[in-house]
């Protein structure tokens, strides 16, 4: 049920990122001169959780991770302002420390041993250490300040993929970009589940 | 766009490497710190840190612990105890309806007033099985196993070999 209403909740934010042709019209005097002139955005980082993560993991973690933005629209949802609309994807990877002290486990996998004995050979421990693999899938809304300082907003989803679970979890980061040269920016973002800091390349 | 492609590429591995180890299961108890189970129908243990743990488990239906290398599993008063534990590990698996494990070399098992107890072990371990109705272990490489009390002693020796007798109740694979 929530995977369905996250998936609907991001239809309707990328429905409503497709600028009307009224609202073209509207902002035909906006300046686009901080835009710089890109389709993709791709950027690798460093990943942090800086709180519990979905799912049976708990305490911080920390990884890397890739992330691609395709703008799909120039204009924004602000006539006035010099803002811009991509849909963001990517792979970032996480481990968790844990947390220890729950020791109760669930056996989940099982081997036949001597004398008609079933040994278990691994169990899933809620509050270990564990690795997670989330999939975010966002709209970036960005707004273009000065010629080198950007900032945005990033509603949407993230799929994670842990150990014998996995789930849906609604995301939103805000993040910012310092840009180096036309191509190269610093960029950061502070979030759930994640944050995220490395460099972008506008392409 | 040649200098892209080394970072990605890093990047990538990384990422990949770290989800073909989250497929592996995790545990809640921590090296050198005694983790105890007990009550309940079922208690099953990992070690979260990998080797090192000490693992007691106790008045409970099922038990299970797993752990790497290096590890102490105390488990009795169950119907059903195992464990599955890597190299030079301890386990005392007394007063359950059945005991089973999975041990690996140099493995010290003992298992005591127990109905059942299956157990397979690595090279140069030491299994002792007192009062017990069947004890049944199978050894990959050298081994010694002592049966006092026993009503079914089966040893076997995976690499073929007949096991050999070495002094009262004494049972070994390889040399004596």
């Amino acid at each position: 049920m929530l995977r369905r209403l996250s998936l609907l909740g991001l239809g309707a934010l990328a429905l409503l990122a497709i600028p009307t042709p009224a609202a073209a019209q509207y902002r035909a005097h906006a300046s686009y001169a901080r835009q710089p002139g890109y389709t993709v955005e791709v950027e690798p980082h460093l990943v942090a959780g800086l709180a519990n993560p979905p799912g049976p993991g708990v305490n911080q973690g920390g990884g890397a991770g890739l992330r691609g933005s395709i703008v799909i629209s120039r204009d924004g949802f602000i006539p006035t302002a010099n803002d811009s609309l991509a849909i963001g994807f990517g792979l970032d990877a996480l481990h968790y420390r844990g947390a220890y002290g729950d020791y109760f486990g669930t056996c989940v996998s099982r081997a036949p041993g001597p004398a008609g004995t079933s040994v278990c050979t691994e169990v899933d421990t809620p509050g270990g250490p564990r690795n997670y693999l989330f999939v975010p899938l966002v709209l970036q809304w960005n707004f273009w300040v000065t010629d080198r300082w950007s900032g945005f907003v990033e509603p949407g989803i993230d799929l994670y993929f842990t150990a014998h679970h996995g789930g849906v979890t609604p995301a939103l980061g805000l993040g910012g970009r310092f840009q180096l040269n036309d191509v190269v920016s610093l960029i950061f973002r502070v979030g759930w589940p994640t944050a995220t800091i490395g460099i972008s390349f506008l392409l | 766009m040649t200098f892209l492609r080394i970072p990605l590429g890093l990047l990538l591995v990384a990422a990949a490497a770290i989800a073909v180890v989250s497929c592996r299961g995790d545990g809640g108890c921590r090296q050198g710190e005694l983790c105890e189970c007990s009550n309940g129908n079922d208690c099953y243990l990992g070690c979260g840190d990998g080797d090192g743990c000490d693992q007691l488990c106790h008045n409970t239906v099922n038990c299970g612990a797993v752990c790497g290398n290096d590890c102490t599993h105390t488990c009795h008063d169950t119907t059903s105890c195992t464990t599955d534990c890597g190299d030079d590990c301890h386990v005392d698996c007394h007063t359950n309806n059945s005991c089973g494990a999975f041990c690996g070399a140099r493995c010290d098992y003992a298992c005591s007033n127990v109905t059942t107890c299956g157990v397979r072990v690595g090279p140069a371990s030491v299994v002792t099985c007192t009062q017990v109705s069947n004890c049944t272990v199978e050894c990959n490489g050298p081994c010694q196993v002592q049966c006092s009390g026993v009503d079914n002693c089966d040893v076997t020796c995976r690499d073929g070999t007949l096991p050999i007798t070495c002094g009262a109740n004494v049972l070994a694979c390889g040399s004596c």
